[in-house]
């Protein structure tokens, strides 16, 4: 078989790679995740939220 | 050799695993309480002439790089405390899940590729569990030339391990999303025919066992989606490969349990000697591009710490299971080598900047991107740090000796030298306490017979020491540049991994390195025309970086002296002995494979 291997051309040996080395056919759905927020990071937004966190922030104006 | 499972105490060490709450305190609290203690010091030593704006910069500054010293000497500490061990749970009968053991390969040498390949096979073979897996070699190659090699030791591969319909190859005709696009694009085709996907670099090498033993884990516990192991670096060959691979061997599986002990159930992802559960993987990993022009925006680079945190966010298991033996893989061979791989991590954790804030992560996963982050910027920290201290004299006030009224005799200010001493000494402390702990902890438990005896384990971890303090302002420098390319929008690429001879001559490191040497005479002219009380502060850095040149074509030489060895040098693993075989075979075989003539056919092809 090596000399066989030997005795081929580039070609050849494509076709070859080819029927022996085709992957299986087994599709899966892979879906694209969300990572980025709808609103960057901001440095003054995570300040905002800090402040937010320890109850520092300034009250959300309230309809009288 | 390393055993594929570690044994020993297994219970309590393994369930302390899952109680990540309090290593973390631990943690968050002695790092802190170190970086404080810092500040305070620095605090009252620039206050002893009357404390200024610089003083206070210098101070947080101190305090930064000192929290961020004493967090990883803390998680070296912390490793000392528990052991390696498998965990509680196994699998009752046998294994059925369905592996693939996936190859991503990028212009590498495939006769070296694939022997590693042919030996893994074989080994996984002799478990008698071979036929539950496949390999699959996922070529992203650009060079033709390369890829038709491929082709011709993919036939070899096949015919010599019979392994038509359990080996295959294809080459994908575009590289979209690189390695991580590479794996998905496998996954969305071929994915559905697997269970599990054991997911290698092109330089990794498993015991068949090991395999095996990581699928075991897998099917006994179906919440884990991810489990890692600890590659060991083998068969480096030069000073600066030696130095690296004993460091690693030495200390990094103490670090690892220490990392361990604070992940919890969100665990990393190294992007190599990894299984993953097929269907997490593509439920959970799907990347997007992320908005904007690379280094910021576009694919993706360091994908791996991403898909854990993916994994994690899904409610999957991530693990790190370090008692895994059998897993091993190789590392730069000089310090350019280093440095352009560090290029690339350094443009992947900067962008995880963009990823801080996405939506549902957990609060861990946030953390290991900001440890990332800071793994990258911290030498800035420390080059502001010096570059304060030289600007300090400038905004000292006057000394004054007479600050009571009325009062005729001068009051001398206090000397606090002392502090800035004790300070010093506390971080060069952070840095070297850890690894005299684990050089002890290794002589004791006797771990360091695995490393030729105590007293070689001890000496070669000395020489390491020596030489990485000697290294790391050049690696620094080069950190410090990548860091800036970044920031000012440069795209580092994707550029293939040097795996060929690795000895520099001097001309070639200078080549590499000159701008190092430059900038460290400059920091030399300018501490000392501007402070020259600091020069003697400022050589440990700025010598080694004028030496650069000498320093990296030194440590590419091939080394030579018995310091350095591991446990896989000593007692090399059969699956490492069986593919040096098999490429010894392959190797003298070549021209009767016609091997040069495919590769000059495919160039004149190409041209």
């Amino acid at each position: 078989m090596m000399t066989n291997i030997a005795d081929m051309t580039a070609v050849e040996i494509e076709t070859r790679v080819r029927d022996l080395g085709t992957l299986p056919q087994a599709p899966l759905v892979m879906p694209k995740q969300v990572l980025e927020a709808a609103e960057p990071l901001s440095i003054r937004r995570g300040l905002r939220a800090i402040l937010a966190a320890l109850h520092l922030g300034s009250a959300s104006r309230q309809e009288m | 050799m390393t055993t594929p499972v570690a044994r020993g105490p297994s219970a309590p060490d393994r369930a302390a695993r899952d109680r990540p709450a309090v290593p973390r305190a631990v943690a968050i609290v002695l790092s802190l309480v170190a970086g404080a203690g810092a500040f305070m010091l620095f605090l009252q030593f620039g206050a002893s002439d009357g404390l200024d704006f610089i003083d206070v910069l210098r101070s947080v500054l101190i305090l930064i790089s000192t929290w961020w010293l004493a967090w990883g000497a803390v998680q070296g500490l912390l490793g000392l405390t528990t052991h390696a061990a498998p965990p509680l749970r196994k699998l009752d009968g046998p294994l059925t899940e369905r592996c693939v053991v996936i190859v991503p390969v990028y212009n590498e040498d495939p006769v070296t590729t694939f022997s590693r390949i042919a030996a893994m096979d074989e080994s996984l073979q002799a478990t008698g569990q071979g036929h539950l897996f496949h390999f699959a070699i996922l070529s992203d190659s650009r060079n033709d030339a390369i890829a038709a090699r491929e082709r011709l030791w993919f036939l070899r591969l096949i015919e010599d391990r019979k392994a038509e319909g359990r080996m295959f190859y294809r080459r994908r005709t575009d590289n979209k999303g690189k390695k991580a696009g590479n794996v998905e694009d496998f996954i969305m085709k071929s994915g559905g025919a697997y269970d599990l996907a054991l997911i290698l670099d092109a330089d990794s090498l498993m015991e068949g066992a090991t395999i095996v033993e990581m699928a075991r884990r897998m099917q006994a516990e179906p919440d884990i989606g991810l489990l890692q192991t600890l590659p060991v670096v083998t068969r480096a060959e030069t000073r600066f490969g030696r130095a690296m691979q004993f460091s690693a061997a030495f200390h990094s599986p103490v670090f690892a349990r220490g990392l361990a002990m604070m992940q919890g159930r969100t665990g990393p992802f190294w992007g190599h000697n990894a299984i993953v559960r097929v269907r997490a993987f593509a439920e959970s990993c799907g990347l997007p591009e992320l908005r904007g022009k690379p280094p910021f925006g576009g694919h993706i680079m360091s994908h791996d710490y991403v898909e854990a945190a993916l994994l994690a966010r899904a409610g999957w298991r991530v693990r790190l299971d370090d008692d895994l033996g059998g897993s091993f893989e190789e590392g730069p061979e000089n310090l350019v080598d280093h440095a352009k791989r560090d290029r690339r991590w350094c443009q992947g954790n900067l962008q995880h900047v963009r990823l801080l804030n996405a939506p549902g992560l957990k609060p861990w996963s946030r953390f290991v991107f900001f440890q990332g982050i800071m793994a990258y910027i911290s030498p800035l920290f420390w080059i502001g740090f010096m570059l304060a201290s030289i600007a300090a004299p400038f905004y000292a006030p006057p000394p004054d000796y007479f600050p009571e009224p009325y009062w005729p005799f001068p009051i001398f200010p206090q000397a606090e030298t002392s502090k800035a001493i004790g300070l010093a000494i506390g971080v060069f402390g952070l840095l070297i306490l850890p690894k005299f702990a684990v050089a002890l902890h290794a002589a004791m438990s006797g771990r360091a017979k695995q490393f030729g005896g105590a007293l070689r384990a001890f000496a070669s971890m000395m020489a390491e020491l020596l030489f990485s303090s000697l290294a790391a302002p050049v690696l620094l420098a080069y950190q410090t540049r990548s860091v800036f390319q970044v920031f000012m929008g440069r795209d580092g690429g994707w550029p293939t991994n040097n795996r060929g001879d690795a000895r520099l001559s001097v001309g070639e490191a200078f080549a590499a390195s000159h701008w190092i040497v430059s900038t460290g005479l400059l920091g030399l002219a300018i501490t000392w025309y501007l402070a020259p009380g600091l020069v003697v502060w400022m050589l440990p850095v700025l010598v080694p970086m004028m030496l650069a040149p000498v320093i990296i074509s030194w440590s590419s030489r091939p080394a030579r002296s018995g310091l350095f060895a591991t446990p896989t040098d000593l007692n090399e693993a059969p699956v490492m002995s069986r593919q040096r075989e098999i490429l010894g075979v392959w190797e003298s075989e070549m021209i009767a494979m016609k091997d040069v003539s495919i590769l000059l056919e495919a160039t004149r092809a190409s041209a």
